[in-house]
């Protein structure tokens, strides 16, 4: 993917010769020359190349170079730092301003001491260069040569003098590989200089008095350019280099190298701009050959460089601008600077923000899982052993309005429903067999009730799959598809004469997720036994008209307001109230809302039906006077999904189903006995 | 007939049919275009409305879902008050279910008389192979009973759309023979014929069809 060093020497791929340490100094000014002439010719558009030849043809090109990127550099910092304090303000950007000049201060007063540096860094063995991790050397240096020396074992273009162009000798991830290794190894290179701490010894920092600061400043704002960059359609070609390179940019700062090796990679991403491409189409027919035309025939030799490994695609993102674009003006940047600092602040709180809120539920969530914790406790060591005693505990009571924990949730409904039929476990396996064989036999045998046990116990078949349908767990072939059919069939069994009807599945289902089979069928049958169930079931009209007539006074002193609109609107409670009574909101509920609305029926008995349901109504109250009859009757049938139970027990607190100091049974026996005479008198 | 000047009228539908025929399925297709292989049991009557346009007559259609236990036939009244339409709905491949269909039709007739527009729907469709009821009772039966006949598909969503509009269309015209009447009052009506017209369609239709 990234094009390679290329060699000094044409047809030579490898360096066994003592004169390795000697070709490896040269190509090392070759990559420095290179670079600066990268990171400034391009941005002139090779305008100075006759210049650049100049300086490559001094025998101290490689400290030359050196300096200029360094010098350059910081100017670079003083335009930033110092609003165009620089001469080239002429120029606009510090990218446009020309080789550092060597007119400048801060060329002379530098060069000197990096003659010596370079000189220390090329002739010493590079292991003793990372041991002594001095100042005395230049880390840079030492980063350039292992990475030449890697690039030059793995090379795979080669200069040819004929065609005087490059041709890659190796195959593709061999590169690869190598060019990701040496960008590690950059990566580790640069951390290693940051321990070294501020070396001070370079001049430029004196200089210049830029602080670390700014640096910090440089290094964000770089960071935003290539994130900036990675979004447009420039190459980028792997995701992760990006970060790598980030985070050995990151590293940078505490020394002048920084902004160096900054330089470096910027004026890269201008070479590989202009030239990935090119390189990019050919490399697949490799015995093609002729790839880099970079510099044309006269600088041919400066495409020698092994940096051009090390930097590989991710010098891509550090580029500030497309090089087709011209460069922007001092203030631009400055601005660009700025906005981009806000936006970072403004993620920054955002995400403080977010963690905030997180934590504050984690903490909510924390919390109530101790609730939960003290509560099962509570249930499991003192009112499950001593249920008589403890079931109206005054704690009891109150842990039981805040809902169940879940692990005590079937014990406690069991002992709160209690067995009054006094079913059995055998009772229920001979119920299950007769069932069993009644759906077995192919046909019918002769019904001594009426028709309608035979027909629901199709009808139950039917109906497990549709029952929370969500789940899946009630589905053909699902773990507790069978279960729900033997209850439901045989309570079939055990009470012909109410049979199975549509909604019972709901409240078996409800049941059989919380305990054993046997459990929920007894409970079953036993709920099922109270007056208001059976007489639901039984579609007893009559009774169901004192519930209703019942729920209407009770109704009418809760929210007469909504009463008056619900009459006006022809609402009666026959049309949604059914559904609830049967499944008792098992079904037009969330379940864990469905629930804890079944805690409190078991505690408090039939009654909280009525009382969830004006819940229901004050919960939304305010919509609901807004609707007419359709609209109602279809809120009503389908409520809404995202219901909060906590608001919903808000409103279900404020709802009493006694009208002064009548309770509701007695209301609904006044009713019924209204009505019987109504009946009489008609 | 009706012409855009008029308000936007609302009709009643009622769907009827035995349990598992495809009730909720057909008006969900209708209503929002969904369906779902695994809905829930529909135990109490759901309710749902669908505006629509029929030659620049804007309507609407508040078609009410009933649940299909031959147990909640009792409440049938509680739904089919005062609807100005009912879609009886039968599997094409349960004659059980047809025989449903039949019974309601009786009551319908005798408890609204022929102001009611109905509907006869063949669903599931898509299971021809396994079809139990001929198509030619079917049809025979509607028509004898001044129904008209559909075959639908709420799977394929084929007929559906076609089967509402066309009882539309019914509805519409019944609700200009109606004249001047406003609705109140024609439900009043409705109530008045069960007595005057009781005989007329029970020996008409019921006893040939029972």
């Amino acid at each position: 993917m990234v094009p390679t060093g290329a060699m000094t020497e044409p047809q030579n791929t490898r360096f066994d010769t003592s004169e390795e340490r000697l070709i490896a100094k040269e190509a090392n000014a070759q990559k420095l020359k290179s670079t600066g002439l990268l990171k400034n010719g391009f941005k002139l558009n090779l305008r100075k190349k006759n210049g650049y030849k100049t300086v490559l043809s001094k025998s101290n090109e490689d400290l030359c170079t050196h300096n200029l990127i360094l010098n350059n550099t910081d100017d670079n910092n003083g335009v930033q730092n110092q609003s165009g304090r620089e001469s080239d303000s002429g120029k606009g950007s510090p990218k446009t301003s020309p080789l550092g000049s060597p007119t400048t201060d801060t060329w002379f007063h530098t060069w000197p001491e990096r003659v010596e540096k370079l000189k220390t860094a090329d002739s010493s063995p590079e292991k003793s260069d990372e041991q002594n991790g001095n100042s005395a050397t230049d880390p840079n240096s030492v980063n350039n040569k292992l990475t030449l020396n890697e690039a030059l074992k793995n090379i795979s273009l080669a200069y040819s003098p004929v065609t005087r162009k490059l041709h890659i000798v190796e195959d593709l991830p061999a590169i690869k590989k190598t060019t990701e290794s040496q960008d590690d190894q950059t990566d580790c290179e640069s951390n290693f200089r940051c321990t070294l701490g501020a070396g001070g010894d370079f001049t430029a920092v004196k200089e210049n008095s830029s602080p670390t600061k700014v640096f910090g400043h440089r290094r964000i704002q770089e960071g935003s350019f290539s994130s900036t960059i990675s979004t447009l359609s420039e190459p980028s070609t792997s995701g992760s280099l990006i970060d790598s390179e980030d985070r050995s940019l990151s590293n940078f700062g505490d020394e002048t190298v920084g902004p160096e090796e900054k330089t470096r990679r910027k004026s890269l991403t201008h070479f590989f701009t202009k030239n990935v491409f090119s390189w990019k189409s050919t490399n697949t027919d490799s015995t093609g050959g002729s790839v880099w035309k970079l510099f044309g025939k006269n600088s041919s030799q400066c495409n020698n460089s092994p940096l051009h490994t090390v930097a590989s695609s991710s010098a891509l993102i550090q580029m500030k601008r497309p090089s087709s674009l011209p460069a922007k003006t001092v203030e631009e940047e400055q601005k660009h600077a700025q906005e981009y600092n806000e936006i970072l602040a403004a993620a920054k709180r955002k995400e403080a923000r977010s963690t905030a809120a997180k934590e504050k539920q984690k903490k909510l969530q924390l919390q109530q899982e101790e609730q939960q914790a003290t509560a099962a406790k509570h249930f499991c060591q003192n009112v499950i052993p001593n249920w008589s005693q403890m079931e109206k505990n005054k704690k009891t009571q109150d842990l039981w309005w805040q809902g169940l924990p879940s692990s005590v949730r079937g014990k406690v409904w069991r002992l709160a429903i209690g067995n009054e039929l006094n079913i059995t476990q055998q009772l229920y396996e001979i119920c299950v067999t007769r069932a069993q064989n009644r759906l077995n036999s192919p046909e019918p045998p002769p019904c001594e009730y009426e028709n309608d046990q035979e027909s629901s116990m199709d009808v139950i078949e039917l109906d497990i799959a549709r029952t929370f349908p969500n789940l899946g767990i009630f589905q053909q072939g699902g773990p507790y598809s069978d279960v729900l059919h033997s209850l439901l069939a045989a309570y079939v069994c055990f009470r012909p004469d109410v049979g199975y009807v549509q909604g019972m599945s709901y409240i078996a289902a409800i049941l059989i997720l919380n305990m054993d089979v046997c459990d929920a069928f007894i409970c079953f049958a036993n709920l099922l036994n109270q007056p208001l169930h059976l007489s639901a079931f039984t579609l007893n009209q009559p009774q169901m008209n004192a519930y209703y007539s019942a729920y209407n006074c009770v109704f009418n002193s809760n929210l007469p307001k909504l009463y008056g609109h619900f009459e006006k609107a022809g609402l009666t409670p026959d049309l949604y109230l059914l559904d609830w009574i049967y499944t008792v909101f098992a079904k037009a509920m969330p379940l864990d809302v469905a629930c804890r609305i079944w805690d409190l029926f078991l505690r408090d008995g039939y009654e909280f039906i009525f009382r969830t349901a004006l819940g229901i109504l004050h919960l939304y109250q305010a919509n609901l006077l807004t609707m007419d009859f359709l609209q109602g009757a279809q809120f009503l049938t389908k409520l809404p999904e995202d219901m909060s139970s906590d608001q919903l027990f808000k409103s279900i607190q404020n709802i009493t189903t006694c009208i002064r100091k009548t309770c509701f049974s007695e209301i609904v026996h006044r009713c019924a006995t209204q009505q019987s005479m109504t009946d009489l008198y008609r | 007939m009706a012409n855009s000047s008029i308000a936007a009228v609302s009709f009643k539908v009622v769907l009827l049919g035995k349990g598992c025929v495809g009730k909720t399925s057909l008006v969900l297709r209708y209503v929002e275009d969904k369906f779902n292989g695994k809905h829930i049991t529909t135990i109490q009557a759901s309710f749902l409305n669908k505006k629509i346009n029929i030659d620049g007559q804007r309507l609407t259609l508040a078609i009410w879902d009933t649940a299909g236990q031959e147990k909640f036939h009792a409440l049938g009244p509680i739904y089919y008050r005062s609807a100005n339409g009912a879609v009886l709905v039968y599997d094409i491949t349960d004659v059980d279910s047809f025989q449903k269909v039949k019974t309601w039709v009786k009551e319908l007739r005798k408890m609204l008389g022929r102001d009611m527009c109905l509907a006869i729907v063949g669903n599931k469709m898509d299971l021809e192979e396994e079809r139990q009821v001929p198509v030619e009772e079917a049809e025979e039966y509607a028509s004898k009973v001044g129904a008209t006949h559909w075959f639908t598909s709420a799977k394929l969503n084929q007929g559906v759309e076609e089967m509402f509009v066309g009882l539309a269309r019914d509805m519409l015209a019944k609700n200009a023979l109606a004249g001047t009447l406003s609705r109140q009052s024609s439900i009043r009506r409705n109530m008045l014929v069960v007595t005057d017209d009781e005989p007329a369609p029970a020996k008409g239709c019921c006893s040939s069809g029972a």
